[in-house]
């Protein structure tokens, strides 16, 4: 690399840096289910919140663009894709696939005091859902899930399902205002009883039955939300 | 004779750095560059016939997917080979592929099998003919052939992502195809593909299923003797 170029490239990368971060901040936000579906990103505000230069913004939302996370419009808006029916299947579908295999690892490796944080996670989330606090309480699934998939120590796993999750955010934001009113509504129970079928399946190192709870667990979320979503084909 | 990437110089304004994008991460996936490599972003863009700008993007998103590293410079490196990261993605294909070539198997009907079928005969005749780009080329249209039966382009895109992490353990192997292929392997390296097409002609998914896990295990297990044996 010629020598007159070098200090311009470094101004380049920390800006890349900076780029790299707000984008993590926005997959960490759609991930957690904090946008809706349509939502519309504002390079303004954002700039605003981040405190920094439009340009990283602008180059932050269009990578996400890039990896089909986010869409942009005619008029080159950049926005939460709209919910699909169809995308939705498929990707209930590839989180059983890898997130069922994933577990199944986890039960032939795990030790105790992996075990022992994993239901210390469960407890959180069982406490949020007790209170009603649906938002604490994704994030409380969202830990225990993850937690359950580093045991594969696998980074390539974890960033697939990672990629699967962000991509389900929007989903998930819909999923989580629908238990709102349904268990204001009639004060149902519905917290799922898979959480507690997959530590016991971990506590027995059963990957098979590990496997199939994690999956009817992700099938469970998706039985309640699935016709509540619009076909857009 | 390892795959040779001819890059195309690109045209249309509006679209400059996916082409580029698309492009490289193209001639990554066929393993067309090797563990270690390096190339400047200046090298690029004179093949490419564009600005730095689009170049620059494009290794940048690459290095995102972990595809690429980019040193302090701006040079962009290929990462080195490393047998426990193969183990991982290895271990990662095993998840996906096989349960992605089980939601397929009902839904490859006669016209998808008659490509998979003439697919795997070409794919065998590169052991004749030694040409290992092709012969990779038609082992990836196998592959994706029946994964795309599936109709799930999430799935899909997710075993895409990981063969590009493979590209450059592809490469590898290719460049020791040739000795490879004066030894039983010559007989063996189509096998688990003609396995699958029997299984999907007399219905035993199961068979078709495990023919897939062993054709993913048979190269990671190859690879790994051979990474092993560089090393000592």
């Amino acid at each position: 690399m010629n020598q007159v170029r070098g200090p311009q490239f470094r101004a380049i990368q920390s800006r890349s840096m900076i780029a790299d971060q707000i984008r993590e901040a926005l997959r960490t936000g759609l991930r957690a289910g904090r946008f809706e579906a349509g939502h519309v990103f504002s390079i303004a505000t954002l700039t605003a919140e981040y405190e920094v230069s439009r340009t990283p913004v602008r180059d932050a939302l269009s990578r996400l663009v890039a990896e089909g996370v986010l869409e942009d419009d005619a008029r080159g808006q950049v926005r939460v894709p709209q919910l699909d029916v169809g995308e939705y299947e498929n990707l209930i579908r590839a989180r059983c696939v890898i997130e069922g295999g994933a577990v199944a690892r986890a039960a032939q490796v795990i030790t105790d005091s992996q075990l022992a944080h994993i239901r210390t996670c469960a407890e959180t989330h069982r406490a949020q859902y007790d209170i009603g606090a649906i938002g604490e309480m994704l994030e409380a699934n969202a830990a225990f899930h993850f937690a359950l998939y580093e045991v594969s120590a696998n980074p390539f796993l974890i960033v697939t399902i990672g990629s699967l999750w962000t991509r389900a955010g929007p989903y998930t934001r819909l999923l989580s205002r629908l238990m709102k009113t349904r268990i204001a509504a009639s004060g149902l129970d519905l917290y799922s009883p898979h959480h507690d079928e997959i530590l016991t399946a971990l506590e027995r190192r059963d990957d098979a039955a590990a496997q199939s709870a994690i999956q009817a667990d992700i099938l469970a979320g998706h039985d309640l939300l699935s016709p509540h979503l619009p076909n857009l084909v | 004779m390892a795959p040779n990437p001819s890059f195309k110089p690109v045209k249309s304004r509006q679209t400059v750095q996916d082409q580029v994008y698309q492009q490289i991460r193209e001639a990554l996936v066929s393993g067309a560059f090797e563990a270690d490599q390096s190339f400047t972003i200046s090298g690029l863009s004179e093949k490419f016939m564009t600005s730095h700008m689009p170049i620059r993007e494009a290794l940048r998103r690459l290095a995102a997917e972990n595809a690429l590293r980019i040193s302090s410079t701006g040079t962009a490196v290929v990462p080195p080979l490393d047998s426990d990261e193969l183990r991982k993605i290895s271990e990662t294909r095993l998840i996906l592929e096989p349960a992605c070539a089980r939601i397929a198997f009902d839904r490859i009907d006669e016209a998808r099998f008659e490509q998979l079928r003439q697919t795997s005969l070409a794919h065998e005749k590169t052991a004749d003919t030694g040409d290992v780009g092709e012969m990779l080329n038609l082992n990836r249209a196998f592959h994706f052939g029946i994964y795309e039966a599936t109709g799930n382009d999430v799935l899909c895109s997710q075993i895409e992502n990981l063969w590009l992490r493979s590209g450059a353990y592809v490469r590898f192997l290719s460049d020791r195809m040739g000795d490879l292929l004066r030894t039983s392997y010559r007989t063996g390296f189509s096998s688990h593909h003609a396995d699958m097409l029997d299984a999907k002609q007399s219905g035993d998914k199961a068979a078709f299923v495990q023919a897939m896990h062993d054709d993913i295990q048979a190269t990671s297990t190859l690879l790994l003797d051979f990474l092993s044996e560089t090393k000592s």
